[in-house]
C-alpha cells in the first residue's frame, strides 16, 4: 500500500515536471544560454534545475522557481568557468553595469539588508513605465544582449543603452537618497 | 561579478520577471537613412499613382481636366458596366489593359444608352496629333489613335479607340454615318501580304470571318507581341461590327488568346 502510494506520488511528480519542462523549458534554456552561450551547458542547467525541483518540496510558483534556479545554476557555472580567467561575456558585462549602482561587494555586505535592497529595487521598477521596466529586467535578469533587446523592441542599440544608463543612474540616486548605499 | 548585483536581481518579483518576457509592442522598423530615402521615393511614386486614381474617382460626377481624361473615366465605368461575365472579369485581370478588353464588347447602342443621348452624327473629328491613318484605300503603318466621335455640345462622348498597331498594316476603308471604322489588312501591298502570312492563325490561310450564334460577324487576328516587354506578350485585333479593336494580353500564347477571344465572341450578343 505504501509502495503504491509512493509510486503515485512519483508518477504525479513526473507529470508535473514534464509539464513544467514543456512550458518553461524554452525560456529556461534561453536564460541559461544568455549567460553561458552554449546550448549543451544550457540544457545541463535546465536538467540540474529540474532535478533540484524533483528533490524539493514543490514551491508555490514552480515556473518562477525553475527560471530563477536555472539562472543561478548558470551564473554559478559561469563563475566557475571564469575563476581562472575573467570573462568578457554578455553576462559579465551586464552585471558589471549593475555594479555601477550597487557598488562593490564589500560595501554591499556592509549595508546589506537583502530585503531592503529587494524592496528598493521592486519599488523602483514598479514606478517605471512597463517598457523601461521590461528592458531593465531583460537586460539584468535574463541577461539578454543589448542588440537582442533593441531588435525585440524596435529600437536602436544606443537607445536601449541610453534607457539602461538612465535607469541605473536613477536607481543609484534612489539608493543614495534612501541611504541604502 | 558582484554577488550583490546577482542577489539584487535574483529577488525581484516573479510577475515582473514573466511580464518582461511578454512580446513587446514593436514601434515599427527602424529605417536607416538609405532605406528612408528609398521609402520616400516609393511613397512619392505611390502618391503620384494614387492621387490621380483618387482624383479620378472623385471627379466621376464632377469635372474633368480634359476631354480625354473625362472619356478615360467614363470608358472605365462603361467597361465595368458592360463586362459580360465573371469569367471575363477574371480574364481581364490578365489583360494588360482592361480598357482594351472592354472595347471588345461595346456596341454603339450600348454606348448611347450608357451616355443617355444619341451620338452626334456626321461629326467625325479626328485628333491630328494622335491620328495617323490614311484613308481612300491607302495603307498606313504605325501607331494610331482614333477618336471618331465628339459631342458638339461638349458633353461626354469623345470616344477613343486606342490601339497600337506597331508595324501592322491597315487602312480605313469606310467611315459610315454611324461612325464605324473598318480596319482591315490591305492585301494589295507587300507588307500587308507579309503580315497575313506571318500572323494569321487561320487554317486556310485566309482572313476568316466568323458569325456567332447571335448573328454578329467578327474577325480575329492574333500575333505574338514583338514589342511587348513581357514574355508571352500577345496582341491582335478583333473586328466586330465594323469596329476594330486592339487586344493585348500577357501570359498567353497566341493560340490561347485566339481561342479565348473566339469563345467570348461566340457568346457575344
Amino acid at each position: 500500500m505504501e509502495k503504491a502510494k509512493r509510486r503515485c506520488v512519483i508518477l504525479e511528480k513526473e507529470k508535473i515536471l514534464e509539464e513544467l519542462s514543456e512550458k518553461y523549458g524554452k525560456l529556461c534554456r534561453t536564460i541559461a544560454k544568455n549567460i553561458l552561450h552554449n546550448d549543451e551547458d544550457a540544457e545541463e542547467c535546465l536538467n540540474d534545475a529540474l532535478l533540484a525541483l524533483w528533490n524539493s518540496d514543490f514551491p508555490e510558483n514552480p515556473g518562477a522557481w525553475l527560471c530563477k534556479t536555472v539562472r543561478n545554476i548558470a551564473l554559478n557555472r559561469l563563475k566557475y568557468r571564469s575563476a581562472e580567467k575573467r570573462g568578457n561575456g554578455n553576462a559579465e558585462i551586464a552585471l558589471s553595469e549593475l555594479e555601477e549602482c550597487v557598488s562593490a561587494e564589500d560595501e554591499a555586505k556592509n549595508c546589506i539588508d537583502e530585503i531592503v535592497f529587494r524592496d528598493a529595487l521592486e519599488d523602483f521598477l514598479r514606478k517605471q513605465p512597463a517598457e523601461k521596466r521590461n528592458i531593465f529586467i531583460r537586460r539584468y535578469w535574463y541577461l539578454f544582449s543589448v542588440s537582442e533587446i533593441a531588435k525585440d523592441y524596435g529600437m536602436t542599440e544606443s537607445k536601449v543603452k541610453s534607457v539602461l544608463f538612465r535607469m541605473r543612474n536613477d536607481f543609484r540616486k534612489k539608493l543614495e537618497k534612501e541611504d541604502i548605499v | 561579478m558582484s554577488k550583490n548585483a546577482l542577489e539584487m536581481m535574483n529577488n525581484i518579483d516573479d510577475d515582473m520577471i514573466f511580464s518582461a518576457m511578454e512580446t513587446p509592442k514593436k514601434k515599427g522598423k527602424i529605417l536607416s537613412f538609405k532605406k528612408l530615402r528609398w521609402t520616400a521615393v516609393a511613397a512619392a511614386l505611390a502618391l503620384i499613382v494614387a492621387v490621380p486614381v483618387v482624383a479620378e474617382t472623385l471627379r466621376l460626377e464632377t469635372e474633368y481636366n480634359s476631354e480625354e481624361e473625362k472619356w478615360e473615366v467614363k470608358s472605365r465605368e462603361f467597361v465595368s458596366y458592360y463586362s459580360l461575365s465573371e469569367e471575363i472579369r477574371e480574364d481581364a485581370k490578365n489583360w494588360k489593359d482592361l480598357f482594351a478588353l472592354g472595347k471588345a464588347f461595346w456596341r454603339m447602342e450600348q454606348v448611347e444608352e450608357y451616355l443617355g443621348f444619341e451620338l452626334p452624327k456626321n461629326k467625325y473629328l479626328p485628333n491630328p496629333s494622335y491620328f495617323s491613318i490614311r484613308s481612300e484605300g491607302k495603307s498606313y503603318q504605325g501607331k494610331y489613335w482614333v477618336r471618331p466621335w465628339s459631342d458638339p455640345e461638349g458633353k461626354v462622348c469623345d470616344i477613343t479607340i486606342k490601339g497600337t498597331t506597331n508595324g501592322h498594316l491597315g487602312r480605313i476603308t469606310e467611315i459610315t454615318t454611324t461612325y464605324r471604322i473598318e480596319t482591315a489588312i490591305d492585301e494589295t501591298t507587300l507588307a500587308g501580304r507579309d503580315f497575313l502570312k506571318e500572323n494569321r492563325l487561320h487554317k486556310n490561310g485566309e482572313l476568316e470571318t466568323f458569325t456567332n450564334p447571335n448573328g454578329i460577324d467578327y474577325v480575329i487576328f492574333v500575333k505574338r507581341n514583338k514589342t511587348g516587354q513581357g514574355l508571352n506578350g500577345v496582341e491582335g485585333y478583333i473586328v466586330v461590327d465594323g469596329i476594330s479593336i486592339t487586344v493585348e494580353a500577357r501570359g498567353y500564347q497566341p493560340e490561347e488568346l485566339y481561342e479565348r477571344v473566339k469563345t467570348v465572341m461566340e457568346n457575344f450578343e
